[in-house]
């Protein structure tokens, strides 16, 4: 029902109301298929831009909002509301440097391997603390009836945020933060960070964007870390464009990210320590010329659709020319750009043979002919971690912008979209 | 649409019975439902809520979105997500444009 009370209409918008035709662009979909049957439910609604979630055992849920802040769900569906960003109403407690900016804002969020020792989370937000702004990762101590937290401490103070806008797509202040916050089955902390649109960032030694840092719950280098002689020991790897999807194989504990491609080109990437994912968007080198702002990440047509190979081949997603020693992607994403976010791996029998592949959740752009594609992949892969098939799950909802997958303690598979839902997907009938 | 022509059908359009307005009133807000849920729902959410960095559009005015739209469909850089805007509002019709404005700002109270 329309309701006309609303709709402010001046004169000169009244002769476009009198028109009739209608030419309706197509919706874009892309097709797949597969033979495991979902059950659907729909956990959380009417949320603000869902980012991350992390759970217990028992199916305590946290989560974030992007531009509102931490919550948990507790296993009977209460929530509560434990750390808001800025002035925002109705949480237990505020941090008054934290805001959202574009993509930046409360991302990702994790619970310690011994929470139920030491009652510690980790979350990664953007904050005005220090100038210019950073992001940063904090700790925190939860209570111990899940109502509010305290004992903060950010660990991790110096990830670059975009202060200032610039001449690109998306190019808004806040932007390419990365923001995945993951522990492997060691124990050690991983953050998956961005490169602001700022050209020197992915190769920087010491600019902690496009890294997939490896540390401690105190925030210190892992000492296994082998990053090359002069970098942040914190760096696992580098080169990285932006990073939202981590997870690590089931039965090795590789670490494995997903990672947006610039116009074209999402992969996913099996990490080497030390490695170069071969992301380097200056001007005037590797046959490029001047670039909007120096920064040639969407050339050499950033405002228009092009065939996505000349793209690569202008500005590859992994320089292997200028680095023949970069990590090789295992998936590319048919040489599209769809928002590749997050990356999980199934596990349990009721995944049937889906036991133990990965799945991504893709949110989809629809820039330049490229297909909107908002979809989760299913992508198992062999004992070696290359790609040995891709299906597209065949969703028993509305497709949405999957920004993050994580597999519940309870073997189903729960999806946050930006649409303001967490989902539920369980397989079998 | 040339403005010389904008002010004639104007003139139509105010000498409407409330019937035959009410109609087109629902029909362009149809028209509107029809090209959002289609396209720009995958980014500004299916009720104009906004998502991630696409901003919010049902607590907008109509003629905010319709101008908007305008100046994309004619190539015009308005932030940091023309790239997308621009070739999408090139699609567009003047009627997709009334419809869409109408619609995303009265459809979701």
């Amino acid at each position: 029902m329309v309701n006309k009370s609303k709709a402010r209409t001046s004169a000169w918008l009244l002769p476009l109301l009198m028109g009739t035709a209608l030419s309706t662009a197509p919706a874009l979909a892309q097709t797949g298929m597969n033979t495991t049957a979902l059950q659907h439910e729909v956990v959380l609604d009417n949320l603000e831009s869902p980012w991350d979630m992390a759970f217990l055992d028992d199916g305590t849920m946290l989560f974030t909002e992007k531009c509102k802040g931490l919550s948990v769900r507790m296993p009977d569906g209460t929530v509560n509301a434990l750390y808001g960003m800025g002035e925002t109403e109705g949480y237990a407690s505020n941090g008054a440097d934290l805001f959202c900016e574009g993509q930046a804002g409360m991302m990702g969020v994790a619970f310690d391997p011994d929470f139920a020792n030491n009652r510690r989370i980790y979350v990664y937000s953007t904050s005005n603390m220090s100038d210019p702004h950073t992001n940063r990762l904090m700790r925190f101590e939860v209570s111990e009836d899940f109502t509010s937290v305290s004992n903060r401490t950010d660990i991790v103070d110096d990830v670059p945020y975009k202060m200032e806008a610039s001449d690109h797509p998306f190019g808004g202040p806040g932007a390419h933060n990365g923001g995945r916050v993951r522990f492997d089955s060691s124990g050690a902390l991983w953050l998956t960070t961005g490169d602001n649109h700022n050209e020197e960032i992915p190769q920087s030694p010491t600019l902690m964007g496009s890294k997939v840092l490896r540390i401690d719950t105190d925030g210190n280098a892992h000492p296994d870390n082998t990053p090359p002689e002069g970098f942040d020991p914190r760096t696992y790897t580098y080169g990285h464009r932006n990073v939202q999807g981590i997870a690590f194989h089931p039965a090795t504990d590789t670490p494995i990210t997903a990672e947006h491609g610039p116009w074209h080109s999402d992969e996913i990437t099996v990490l080497q320590n030390g490695g170069n994912a071969g992301w380097d968007p200056r001007d005037n080198m590797a046959g490029r010329g001047d670039c909007p702002d120096g920064y040639c990440g969407y050339m050499p047509n950033q405002g228009e659709g092009m065939n996505r190979y000349e793209r690569a081949a202008f500005m590859p997603m992994t320089d292997f020319e200028t680095y023949p020693d970069a990590m090789p992607p295992i998936w590319t994403n048919n040489g599209w750009s769809q928002g590749t976010s997050s990356a999980a791996f199934l596990e349990g029998e009721q995944w049937g043979s889906w036991d133990g592949a990965m799945v991504v959740g893709i949110m989809g752009i629809g820039f330049g002919g490229t297909p909107i594609g908002q979809r989760i992949d299913v992508i198992e892969l062999t004992d070696d971690l290359q790609v040995e098939d891709v299906t597209e799950m065949t969703l028993p909802m509305e497709p949405a912008r999957f920004r993050s997958v994580v597999l519940g303690p309870d073997g189903s598979l729960y999806t946050a979209v930006d649409e303001g839902m967490i989902h539920k997907l369980t397989p079998g009938m | 649409m040339p403005l010389t022509r904008l002010f004639t059908l104007t003139a139509l359009a105010v000498s409407l019975s409330a019937a035959t307005a009410e109609r087109a009133f629902a029909q362009d807000a149809a028209i509107g439902e029809d090209v959002y849920q289609s396209v720009c729902k995958n980014c500004h959410g299916p009720k104009a809520q906004g998502m991630a960095s696409y901003p919010k559009l049902n607590d907008k005015d109509a003629d905010y979105i319709a101008g908007l739209l305008i100046r994309y469909r004619d190539g015009e850089k308005i932030g940091p997500n023309s790239a997308l805007m621009i070739p999408h509002a090139m699609r567009l019709s003047d009627e997709e444009i009334a419809g869409l404005a109408l619609y995303v700002t009265t459809a979701f109270d």
